[in-house]
């Protein structure tokens, strides 16, 4: 079944709304993100633009400015509500994951 | 040796698949896009050697010079990991990278979906879906048309008919395929999983095929098989001369932005130009219209081709001397390729009392080139009050007479080819009869 719009957190988009913690523009978030991951996790540049749009049209991040080309942007309450939801919900299938195997290891 | 070569290439609207396995194929042969316009690709040389490719489907002010700030952002981010713009369209840009193994521009295939899809409905897809629509509704107009009025429906619309049912299936060929494949690549890419575009884009282009193919059949046959067909012919000069000026109206408006002409230079230029074309095409088909005499009815191939400078089948011919009495003389027709239906009004000028004979005569015959309608044609003709008589005196198959509430005398009449009401002031001899059977019961196609 289709995921509902945001339910949800790809990973890429977990890092781009990661990164905008800090205002950055796009191009920095390219780098950055392989940076924190330490190269595991990349985003295509046309993926990035997308999100980018999708997470303006949500209002999880807004334009903070315009430097010729330049555009930069920072991460909303609403994005941070959302970022913080998805980390709850990566750290409640980590305790789920740890159970279980604590549960196989301890019969 | 040749620098540029031009070829066209017809891809579904969504097809980015086909598109850019076309585009990474040119590459190794050489060739690098330069520009695209419409199904005309046009290619310079290059080192033969192994490009990606991608594509993308923004939407742009086709006068607009620059850019769009939307396309600017794309192309930064694109340059920065080694992803060139190379070609842009109003509707499609098309990006190289040169790397041995780039970094894709699309990583995650719920975002690319979804951006997909909103790049199309600005564009492309929400002309296809009002195109799709107005077709559905001609249809279902035609089909109401039919179920009211079959014998006329079929005698004057029925290559119409035929026109709108392939055109509903050539604009459904690209646009079911495409809700298709956005369907079922929503949920594969829920699961991190790309759908190829390419099998959903291929039926497009073979229905297209067929669809152009019976086209130019349908064209052929009717300018061969109808006499009169100068007036369909008219129609489809007019309708590809208004195509060939829009071609030319985008090409130079395309020619314009690329030379970065400014917006409202642009915009003036093609305006103007669209408008004089226009007028230049309207007064062609104005004076082909009034000094062709593509529409007389005196004309050769005009109204029922075998009588066309009179009725097939007058008073005079079946009462003899009618003196100097006048009439008011009435034709009408309409003839497809499946069916004809005409009428002849002969009336009588002179007043009677509603007992007297009067020298008129009145009919209507439908011409059934399809067997398999002459069933249908004879139930519409045939009046709920009727009666059966003679067929023999007709020369007929079958003779009807209508027998409540008219002052003329009517009968329905089954030729081999032709079914014929025909009503008369007076009761007809059999030698009347037999001269109505001997005209109108020939082949008459």
């Amino acid at each position: 079944m289709a995921r509902v719009k945001f339910h949800t957190l790809s990973e890429q988009m977990f890092y781009v709304l990661l990164c905008l913690e800090e205002e950055r523009c796009g191009i920095d978030i390219l780098d950055q993100v392989p940076a924190m991951t330490e190269g595991r996790v990349r985003v295509g540049s046309g993926t990035l633009y997308n999100l980018l749009e999708q997470f303006l049209e949500a209002g999880f991040i807004v334009e903070t400015r315009v430097e010729g080309r330049r555009r930069s942007y920072v991460i909303t309450a609403q994005g941070q509500q959302v970022l913080d939801q998805e980390y709850q919900r990566i750290c409640a299938q980590a305790r789920d994951y740890r159970r279980l195997r604590g549960e196989e290891e301890h019969p | 040796m040749k620098t540029r070569k031009r070829t066209w290439k017809r891809i579904a609207f969504f097809d980015y698949c086909e598109t850019v396995g076309y585009l990474e194929k040119k590459a190794r042969e050489g060739w690098v896009l330069e520009n695209v316009f419409g199904i005309w690709w046009t290619f310079r040389r290059a080192e033969p050697r192994t490009a990606h490719v991608w594509v993308s489907y923004l939407k742009q002010d086709a006068h607009d010079p620059q850019p769009c700030q939307q396309l600017e952002n794309m192309a930064d981010l694109g340059e920065h990991t080694g992803w060139k713009l190379t070609v842009e369209t109003p509707t499609m840009q098309v990006f190289y990278n040169w790397a041995a193994n780039p970094l894709p521009m699309e990583t995650d295939p719920v975002v690319h979906v979804e951006g997909i899809h909103r790049s199309l409905k600005q564009g492309a897809l929400t002309i296809y879906r009002v195109c799709f629509g107005l077709a559905v509704a001609i249809l279902l107009i035609n089909l109401w048309s039919f179920l009211e009025f079959p014998l006329w429906t079929l005698s004057t619309r029925a290559e119409l008919i035929l026109g709108d049912f392939l055109l509903f299936v050539a604009i459904g060929s690209e646009l079911v395929p495409y809700e298709l494949w956005y369907w079922k690549a929503k949920k594969m890419a829920a699961r991190g999983e790309w759908l190829d575009t390419r099998p959903w884009g291929r039926v497009s282009g073979w229905v297209l095929v067929a669809y152009m193919v019976l086209w130019m059949i349908g064209i052929g046959v009717t300018l061969v098989v109808k006499p009169w067909a100068h007036a369909r012919l008219f129609f489809v000069v007019t309708g590809l001369s208004f195509g060939i000026v829009w071609c030319l109206v985008l090409w130079i408006r395309d020619v314009l932005r690329r030379r970065k002409t400014s917006w409202s230079t642009n915009e003036m230029v093609t305006s103007v130009l669209y408008f004089f074309l226009i007028m230049a095409c309207v007064s062609v088909m104005a004076f082909a219209y009034t000094h062709l005499n593509w529409f007389s009815p005196m004309a050769a191939d005009g109204w029922w081709s075998q009588y066309p400078d009179e009725l097939p089948l007058t008073v005079e011919q079946l009462r003899g001397d009618v003196g100097d009495q006048e009439f008011w003389i009435r034709r009408d027709g309409e003839e497809s390729l499946v069916l004809g239906q005409y009428q002849g009004w002969q009336v009588s000028n002179e007043e009677t009392g509603p007992e007297e004979e009067m020298d008129t005569v009145m009919y209507t015959v439908t011409l059934v080139k399809l067997p398999l309608l002459y069933d249908l044609c004879r139930d519409e003709m045939l009046w709920e009050d009727h009666e059966q008589v003679d067929p023999s005196p007709w020369l007929a198959q079958e003779a009807y007479r209508k027998t409540e509430g008219v002052r003329l005398r009517t009968y329905l009449l089954c030729y081999e080819t032709c079914v014929v009401e025909i009503r008369f002031g007076w009761e007809p001899t059999v030698e009347q009869m037999q001269l109505v059977g001997a005209t109108f019961g020939g082949d008459m196609l």
